[in-house]
C-alpha cells in the first residue's frame, strides 16, 4: 500500500482542520487567511468549511492579533494566529516575549498560555530584506516559548498538532519553500513529539546538525559526498527549544566532527548554541575536528537573486565545507 | 594581518606534499584566487589558489622542496606589514633547503610575522579527541607529529604512534601452576543445587570462567598498586566486564555468555580463560591502553606428588604478561600468587 503524499501546505492544512474537528476552542486568525486563503495557500477553503468565526480575518496590526490571541488563550480558547510573514512577529514582540512566553510563570503556574503561532520563514521567493528572514533563534533565546521547525510534510502535520495540545506557546517556522514540497503524510491525526531531533541519514564520517530548508540541502551535499566516500550523518534538528541535545552528543561521539547548517545569520545564532553544547558535553574529547558553522551572511537578505542565493548556504557550499572538514583541511 | 600559505589535503591518503613550482616569488603581489603554486603527491600534481590578497613572503618550502599536510609554506602579507626573525624549530619542514637554493633565496632563516606566534604555540596543537587517545594509551603529544592543518594531532596521528611506540613496552612473562580441583568441585556442587531447585533465580548455573574472572578481579581489587587495585577485566578481545568484583558468579557467567553492558575502565586487564581449547600455556599479548594480559591454559588431569605418593589432580598453568614499567616484577609475583591463592581455595572469596 503506498502512502498518501500532500504538499507541506497542505500538511498544515489537515492538522488545522484535523485540529478544528476535534476541539471546539481551537480557531485561526491572521491577515488574509479567510476568503484568500492565505499568502501562501495554506489555509485554503478553511473558511467555508468552518467559518468566518472560528476562521477569522484579522486587520493589519500584528501586536493587536496577537494581543487578541494571548487574552484568548488565557480565558480558555486554543488560537493559532498565522503571520503573514515570520518577520512581521517583530511588531507583535510586547505580546509574545514579555506577555505569552511570562504569564504563567508571573502568575505561579495559575494560567497557561496554548498560544500557537504559525510563520512563514527564510530566503529565496525574491521577497527582500524585510521579507526573508530567519529569526527563530531571536524566539528560541526566550524561555517560555517553544520555538520547533519542521523540515518535512510529515512533521510539518505532526509538529504542529503537537503544539496545538500543547499547553505553552508555541512558534511554528515554516520554511516557504518548503510549502510546494510533497512527501508522505498520514491521514490520522498523530504527534510528532516537540523536542526530539531526527537523524535523517546515517553517516560515520561528520555529524551534520540542520534546520528547515537546510536539511534538504544538506541531504543532497551527503549524497554527493557519499560518491567521494564521506560518509555525513544528517540530524534535522527540528526543535530551537527545547533542543534535543542527547542525540547530538551521542552523534559527534561516533563520527568525531560536527558542522551546524542553518539559514539564520551565522553570528550568535543557532549553530553557536549547538556547538557550545557539544563543546562543554561528553562529547568534547570526541572532537577530532573544530567545530564548522554554515550560516547566513552577515548582511540583509538582499532583493538581487543571485546575491539572494549568495547570501545563505546551498548545496555545493556544504559540500565544499564538509569536504574540508572530514579531509583535515581546516 | 598575515594570512598562512597551508599546504594543503588533496585526496585523503596523502601525508606530505612536493612543491613542484611557485607561481609567484616572494616580494611578488598575489591576488586570492589566483594559483599559487603546484604540489605533487603520490597520485596527481595539483595548482593551489592563493588563499589572499598580498604580498607574498617568507617562502619555507623551495621549488622540489617538501613539506607535510597542513604546514604554512609561506605567508601573505599585507600592504605595509614587515616580518621578524624567529627561531627555526617552529617551522617544521621536512627537507633540507640544497645549497644551490640557498645562493639564490639568501634569506634562509624562516621569517615570520610577529601576529602568527604566540609563546602560547609551544604547546602542541591537538583535537580534543587525539588529547584523550594520548592520555589514555599514555602517550606524550610532544612525541607524536601532527597531520593536520598547523601540525594539529588528529587521532589518526595518535593510532599511528601507538601502534608504533617511540618506546617499545619492557614486558614481564609470569606463570604459575594452580591446583584447580576445589574450582571444579565448587562450580559443580553449585550446578548441582542449580539443578535441584529450576525456580530459585538466586542460584544459577555457572562456569569455572566465571569463578577465575571473580578471583582476578578480587586479587588485584586487593593489591596495593595504584593501576591494579582500580583495573577493569576485559574478556579477550571483546567487552570490559562492568563491575565482575561485586557480581555473582551466575551474574558473570551470564555476562561471558551475553553481554548486555559493557563497561568502562582506563587500567584494563584482559582476561583468556582457555580451560577448553587445548592450550596448556599462553601468553597472550594486549596492546595499550590495557597493562597486562592473564592467560590461563586448559585444566588437565596429572599425577602430582602428595605426601611423597602420586595423586590425581587438575591443574592449569596460568601466565602474566605485564609491562614491566608500570608492574614491577615484585608486585606482578604478588599478584599472581594473591590470584593463585583464590583460585584454589575459592572460599577465600569469601573472605
Amino acid at each position: 500500500m503506498t502512502v498518501r503524499e500532500l504538499t507541506y501546505a497542505q500538511a498544515i492544512q489537515e492538522a488545522l482542520a484535523q485540529a478544528m474537528d476535534a476541539d471546539p476552542d481551537v480557531f485561526l486568525m491572521g491577515e488574509d487567511i479567510g476568503v484568500y486563503g492565505g499568502a501562501f495557500q495554506v489555509t485554503g477553503d478553511l473558511v467555508q468549511r468552518y467559518g468566518e468565526e472560528r476562521v477569522m480575518d484579522a486587520p493589519i496590526s500584528e501586536l493587536g492579533q496577537a494581543g487578541v490571541a494571548v487574552g484568548a488563550a488565557l480565558a480558555g480558547c486554543k488560537p493559532v494566529l498565522e503571520f503573514q510573514f515570520s518577520d512581521f512577529a517583530t511588531l507583535a514582540m510586547e505580546q509574545i516575549v514579555n506577555q505569552a512566553a511570562k504569564l504563567r510563570f508571573m502568575l505561579g503556574g495559575k494560567v497557561n498560555v496554548p498560544l500557537v503561532m504559525r510563520l512563514p520563514a527564510g530566503s529565496g521567493t525574491g521577497a527582500a530584506a524585510q521579507h526573508s528572514q530567519s529569526l527563530e533563534a531571536w524566539f528560541a533565546h526566550v524561555p517560555g516559548l517553544k520555538v520547533v521547525q519542521p523540515s518535512t510534510p510529515a512533521d510539518a502535520k505532526g509538529m504542529l498538532l503537537a503544539a496545538i495540545d500543547d499547553p505553552d506557546p508555541v512558534m511554528v517556522f515554516e520554511h516557504k519553500l518548503l510549502y510546494k514540497m510533497k512527501g508522505e503524510v498520514p491521514e490520522h491525526p498523530y504527534r510528532v513529539p516537540i523536542g526530539k531531533a531526527h537523524v535523517a541519514r546515517e553517516g560515520r564520517h561528520v555529524t551534520v546538525v540542520a534546520t528547515a530548508i537546510m536539511v534538504h540541502r544538506a541531504l543532497e551535499a551527503a549524497d554527493t559526498l557519499a560518491t567521494e566516500g564521506i560518509e555525513a550523518e544528517v540530524i534535522d534538528l527540528r526543535s530551537l527549544r527545547p533542543i534535543d541535545t542527547d542525540t547530538i552528543v551521542r552523534s559527534v561521539q561516533k563520527t568525531t566532527r560536527l558542522a551546524c547548517v542553518y539559514e539564520g545569520v551565522k553570528s550568535l545564532g543557532i549553530g553557536a548554541e549547538i556547538s557550545a553544547r557539544i563543546a562543554e558535553s561528553e562529547a568534547f574529547d570526541y572532537l577530532d575536528a573544530p567545530i564548522m558553522r554554515l550560516g547566513g551572511a552577515e548582511a540583509p537578505i538582499p532583493y538581487n537573486p543571485t546575491l539572494e542565493k549568495a547570501a545563505v548556504p546551498q548545496v555545493p557550499d556544504i559540500v565544499t565545507g564538509l569536504r574540508n572538514l572530514v579531509s583535515g583541511r581546516i | 594581518m598575515a594570512v598562512e600559505v597551508i599546504l594543503p589535503r588533496v585526496d585523503m591518503d596523502m601525508t606530505s606534499g612536493i612543491i613542484s613550482k611557485w607561481h609567484a616569488r616572494a616580494g611578488d603581489r598575489v591576488v586570492r584566487g589566483s594559483a599559487l603554486f603546484e604540489i605533487e603527491t603520490g597520485k596527481a600534481s595539483m595548482e593551489i589558489d592563493s588563499p589572499a590578497d598580498g604580498i607574498l613572503d617568507n617562502i619555507l618550502v623551495v621549488e622540489g622542496g617538501s613539506a607535510p599536510v597542513g604546514v604554512a609554506v609561506a605567508y601573505i602579507l599585507e600592504e605595509g606589514e614587515t616580518t621578524v626573525q624567529i627561531s627555526s624549530n617552529s617551522i617544521r619542514t621536512s627537507e633540507p633547503v640544497p645549497e644551490t637554493e640557498r645562493l639564490e633565496h639568501p634569506t634562509v632563516t624562516p621569517l615570520i610575522p610577529t601576529s602568527i606566534e604566540t609563546s602560547a604555540s609551544q604547546a602542541p596543537r591537538a583535537t580534543p579527541l587525539a588529547r584523550r587517545l594520548a592520555r589514555e594509551a599514555r602517550l606524550e603529544l610532544k612525541t607524536i607529529s601532527g597531520t593536520g592543518p598547523h601540525g594539529r594531532i588528529t587521532a589518526e596521528d595518535v593510532r599511528g604512534a601507538n601502534m608504533h611506540p617511540p618506546h617499545s613496552q619492557i614486558l614481564l612473562s609470569l606463570s604459575m601452576i594452580c591446583r584447580m580441583d576445589s574450582l571444579i568441585d565448587i562450580t559443580e556442587r553449585l550446578n548441582a543445587i542449580a539443578l535441584r531447585t529450576p525456580g530459585d533465580q538466586t542460584i544459577l548455573k555457572i562456569t569455572p570462567e566465571a569463578v577465575a574472572i571473580k578471583a582476578l578481579a578480587l586479587a588485584s581489587q586487593r593489591l596495593d598498586h595504584p593501576l591494579l587495585t582500580r583495573a577493569s577485566i576485559r574478556h579477550g578481545f571483546g567487552h570490559i566486564l562492568p563491575n565482575v568484583s561485586e557480581r555473582s558468579l551466575s551474574e558473570i557467567t551470564g555476562l561471558l555468555e551475553t553481554p548486555d553492558a559493557s563497561g568502562s575502565g582506563t587500567a584494563v586487564i584482559a582476561v583468556w580463560p582457555l580451560f577448553q581449547q587445548g592450550i596448556e600455556q599462553a601468553a597472550i599479548p594486549f596492546t595499550p591502553p590495557d597493562i597486562a594480559s592473564l592467560t590461563m591454559g586448559a585444566i588437565v588431569e596429572t599425577f602430582a606428588p602428595v605426601n611423597r605418593e602420586p595423586v590425581l589432580v587438575k591443574q592449569m598453568i596460568c601466565t602474566l604478561l605485564c609491562d614491566s614499567r608500570l608492574i614491577r616484577p615484585d608486585k606482578a609475583t604478588q599478584f599472581l600468587q594473591s590470584f593463585r591463592r583464590l583460585l584454589e581455595d575459592p572460599v577465600l572469596m569469601l573472605a
